[in-house]
């Protein structure tokens, strides 16, 4: 079977203005080069396939990016005929629309011409295009008459390339990388569709049914047997349940453990190292972190009992003379006023001529204590002395009126001059003792006591320093850094994690066990009450079928497992003898190899990744460039070959050589003109030159090419003159 | 006798100045960080801590300022600063051979030498200042025997212990 695109019609597609018959590409079945300069419409050629295939259209975003899109109101007016949109006026409409010719061969000889086309009907609203659900349409030509066509669009779209090989049969270059995907499940799907191995997988799949069908038959049979036998169906049914539960725990639980065992022991031994210097440098600055602690405390205590100095003796008072003991000056001072009083009191006598020697005894000795006549007066009223607490007599008031108050009213005299001295020196004497009073609060020990704690603070701290110092001289310098190199945190997560999931296994180890022991129990316990005597043929032939399905089951695995290494090594060879012919030549290259690695995986499914590896087997993992370019088609193509006559869809491709030299391009055409048995249309602009506007060398030479080779075609899309929105297409070797 | 004593000048010795400059201010200037102990605010605190020093250790020069007098009068009197100056005049004329001096001692002296509180204590700013300038006197001894001696957090209490007679 194969599959020829015979034309492909545009209807105010892009660039391409006016109705169907305007816009018409025609190929020929064997390889087409569709040539032409930027923006003339390569890429909505290639998009116009894309559109009727997968309902997509590939745009560049805003970050200028391609994006696979749909036809909606944010894309439409991008892809609308900017001119038939320009012409519209408001409630006008306008279709856009993409209608393909195929023709479908089979190995007898027949063949089916089918048309079929896809359209949007577009709408002016006011200053917005509105759209309507795209409609599909699918004719038949049969002898030079068009008719309507049995088939539906959709199965008439998946015949011109089978829906999962799109990734590889319609290909954008620049796109090529995600597109096309070299590894993972979309990888699997196509190489299973191509190449049929997915058969064998069928058969695998079934015979794994098939065997754990057998095991539940097996089963149901012991069951059913022992129904009528209470004790020996207990048993059964214990044994059942004790090998679920086995088989539940030797292959799900205790692999998965052991898995996260290994994951954690390797994290474990992984960060061990770091893990000791960590902790030990984190114990080394926690002492230091106790110094710091230590001197901070003493500098607090040390800056509160500064503080309190200051407060009270520097700033409050006179702190100085505080430490001073002003005992022996008061007493002076008041010897001197004493002093005063004497020579008042010798004065005092001198005065009177007239008084006795016992009265001036008298005299002097009161004058020495000084009272006042008034308080003689009172004494008088009172009737009392205030000296000797006795009652006075007569004679002793008459004494006191006639004499004492009289001689100190006059000694109180301002005229005597004398008595002013002493008195205003006695007012000196007395204010300066106020001021020693004053200051009388003798602290010294309290204030030393507080010096001394002090002092003793001080010398503390310098010694925490001083072994802080050597601590850090015998240490080093620690830094947080130093304990953060490492997370600590990983790693006694992962040890605590690991000594939990020891503790779980050696659980389930010990249930296994149990569960084991108790398994053979329940056997023999079976055996000894005669079961296996009174199993039946059916159970006998049952367990022997379980047998034989397990190892068809074991068998059918190797063989796929061998089959999909065999070709997986098969697309490698395949592969790089493609890359080495479209990399003819190139130095670069010749010392790259594409390498397919296989593996079947937990599902016993099969894996591929297909890579570049260097001639040291480093993988080269570069994202677009040549080398990723060149690795695609070879993919692609080596895909393409070992699939055989399977497979003959159009190769349909935008820009495929877009990231390689005018070399690789020029080896890439030429290798697919003399190569491709399939029908190509390759849109490409590298054969151009864009100042000459005209083929470039290369596209003289492959054009020379092409008018040597039958069913070769060349196409150009040529902007016309004055208006490059609307174009020519021209057939360059016609 | 506030007011006589709120009259008063005290004067320290310009010669002196760099020197007292090491544990205190005499120009009013910041207080430098850190000093606590070691340093006076203000030229009149240093004047009466040279005062008491001079007082304790009874150094006392008779031949007055070697070169430039410099004084600052209070001009205003803070509560503190004068009760202060009056407690260092009270222990200037506690001491017997001051009274003594001051004649003081004896009826006839009285009599004859005391004129009135002005006077007096006049003859008693003269004596504080040759008790103060004989305690700067005494201070540089120290600091020339020990330039470090006002490095102590506590060096003016130290000293001023120091100088009290055992």
């Amino acid at each position: 079977m194969a599959i020829f695109i015979k034309k492909i019609e545009l209807n105010n597609w892009f660039g391409y203005f006016g109705p169907y018959e305007n816009n018409v590409f025609e190929f020929s079945n064997g390889v087409n080069i569709v040539v032409a300069p930027n923006d003339t419409g390569k890429s909505k050629l290639h998009n116009a396939f894309r559109w009727m295939l997968t309902d997509n259209v590939i745009l560049k975003n805003n970050l200028n990016k391609y994006e696979l899109l749909n036809i909606d109101l944010n894309t439409i007016n991008h892809i609308l005929n900017h001119e038939s949109s320009a012409l519209l006026k408001n409630q006008d409409t306008v279709t856009i629309g993409v209608r393909i010719y195929f023709e479908e061969t089979n190995s007898r000889g027949e063949s089916l011409n089918r048309i079929i086309t896809k359209e949007v009907l577009c709408k002016k609203d006011v200053n917005r295009i509105t759209i309507a659900t795209p409609k599909t349409s699918v004719q038949r030509i049969e002898l030079g008459n068009i008719r309507t066509a049995p088939e539906t669009f959709d199965e008439l779209k998946t015949k011109i390339i089978r829906p999962n090989l799109l990734d590889f049969f319609l290909v954008q270059g620049e796109s090529l990388e995600h597109l096309t995907p070299l590894k993972g499940e979309k990888l699997r799907t196509t190489i299973n569709n191509l190449v049929s191995l997915n058969i064998l997988d069928k058969k695998s799949d079934i015979s794994i049914k098939l065997a754990s069908n057998i095991f539940s038959l097996r089963q149901d049979i012991e069951k059913r047997e022992s129904i009528n036998n209470t004790a020996a169906s207990e048993n059964v049914l214990k044994k059942t349940t004790l090998e679920n539960e086995i088989t539940e725990i030797t292959e799900s639980e205790l692999p998965q453990l052991n898995n996260f065992k290994e994951i954690f022991g390797n994290t474990i031994e992984e960060f061990r190292g770091q893990a000791e210097i960590s902790r030990k440098n984190q114990a080394l600055l926690k002492i230091i972190d106790n110094y710091n602690l230590d001197i901070k405390k003493l500098e607090g205590a040390i800056d509160n009992s500064y503080k309190y100095l200051v407060d009270n003796y520097i700033n409050n008072e006179f702190w100085l003379s505080k430490i001073t003991d002003n005992k022996k000056d008061k007493k002076t001072l008041t010897d001197f006023k004493e002093n005063l009083r004497d020579f008042s009191a010798k004065r005092g006598t001198e005065l009177n001529d007239t008084l006795s020697e016992k009265e001036r005894k008298m005299l002097y000795a009161l004058e020495r204590d000084q009272p006042s006549p008034a308080i003689l007066t009172q004494m008088i009223v009172d009737d009392t002395c205030y000296i000797c607490a006795n009652n006075l007599s007569a004679d002793s008031k008459r004494y006191m009126e006639e004499k004492l108050i009289p001689f100190f009213r006059k000694e109180l005299n301002k005229d005597d001059i004398e008595l002013n001295k002493y008195v205003e020196l006695n007012e000196i004497y007395l204010k300066l003792d106020g001021y020693l009073n004053k200051y009388d609060s003798f602290e010294y020990d309290f204030l030393q006591s507080k010096i001394n704690s002090i002092v003793l603070n001080e010398s503390n701290k310098r010694d925490i320093e001083n072994k802080k110092d050597d601590f850090i001289k015998e240490n080093g310098v620690l830094s947080k850094d130093d304990v953060e190199l490492v997370s600590l945190t990983t790693y006694d997560r992962a040890k605590s994690d690991l000594s939990m999931i020891v503790m779980k296994i050696e659980l389930l180890e010990d249930d296994l066990s149990s569960k084991i022991s108790d398994l053979a129990t329940v056997n023999s316990n079976m055996r000894a009450s005669n079961m296996e005597s009174k199993d039946s043929v059916k159970l006998n032939k049952a367990r022997n079928l379980e047998t034989f399905g397990t190892e068809i089951k074991n068998v059918l695995l190797d063989i796929k497992k061998q089959m999909y290494e065999d070709f997986a090594m098969d697309l490698e060879k395949i592969s790089n003898k493609k890359f080495q012919a479209f990399s003819k030549d190139n130095e670069r290259f010749t010392s790259q190899k594409i390498k397919v690695d296989f593996s079947l995986n937990h599902d016993n499914q099969p894996d591929f990744e297909i890579k570049v590896i260097d001639q040291f087997g480093n993988n080269l993992q570069q994202g677009g460039g040549a080398s990723q370019a060149l690795r695609q088609l070879s993919v692609i193509f080596g895909l393409i070959e070992k699939a055989g006559g399977n497979v003959n869809f159009p190769f349909i491709a935008d820009a495929p050589t877009s990231n390689m030299s005018h070399t690789l391009s020029e080896h890439f055409f030429n290798y697919q003109l003399e190569n491709s048995e399939n029908q190509n249309i390759l849109i490409t602009k590298e054969l151009w030159d864009d100042k000459k506007n005209t083929l470039n060398e290369i596209g003289e030479r492959i054009l020379t090419k092409v008018e040597n080779i039958e069913n070769a075609k060349m196409i150009s899309i040529v902007s016309k003159k004055g208006n490059n929105k609307r174009v020519n297409i021209l057939n360059l070797n016609n | 006798m506030d007011d006589i004593i709120a009259n008063h000048s005290l004067y320290i010795d310009q010669e002196f100045e760099g020197f007292i400059n090491n544990f205190c201010s005499t120009t009013g200037a910041d207080f430098p960080q850190g000093r606590l102990g070691n340093y006076l605010g203000s030229w009149y605190e240093g004047y009466l801590y040279c005062l008491l020093i001079g007082l304790n250790t009874n150094s006392r020069n008779y031949l007055g300022y070697t070169k430039n007098k410099k004084h600052q009068k209070m001009s205003v009197w803070s509560p503190k600063n004068i009760n202060q100056y009056k407690y260092c005049i009270a222990r200037v004329m506690a001491r017997e051979d001051i009274n003594t001096e001051l004649k003081l001692n004896s009826r006839d002296n009285i009599q004859n030498n005391f004129i009135s509180t002005e006077n007096l204590l006049s003859k008693v700013r003269d004596i504080c200042e040759q008790f103060s300038l004989g305690g700067v006197h005494y201070l540089k001894q120290l600091y020339d025997n020990d330039p470090s001696i006002f490095d102590d957090q506590l060096a003016l209490k130290t000293i001023y212990e120091n100088s009290i007679p055992k």
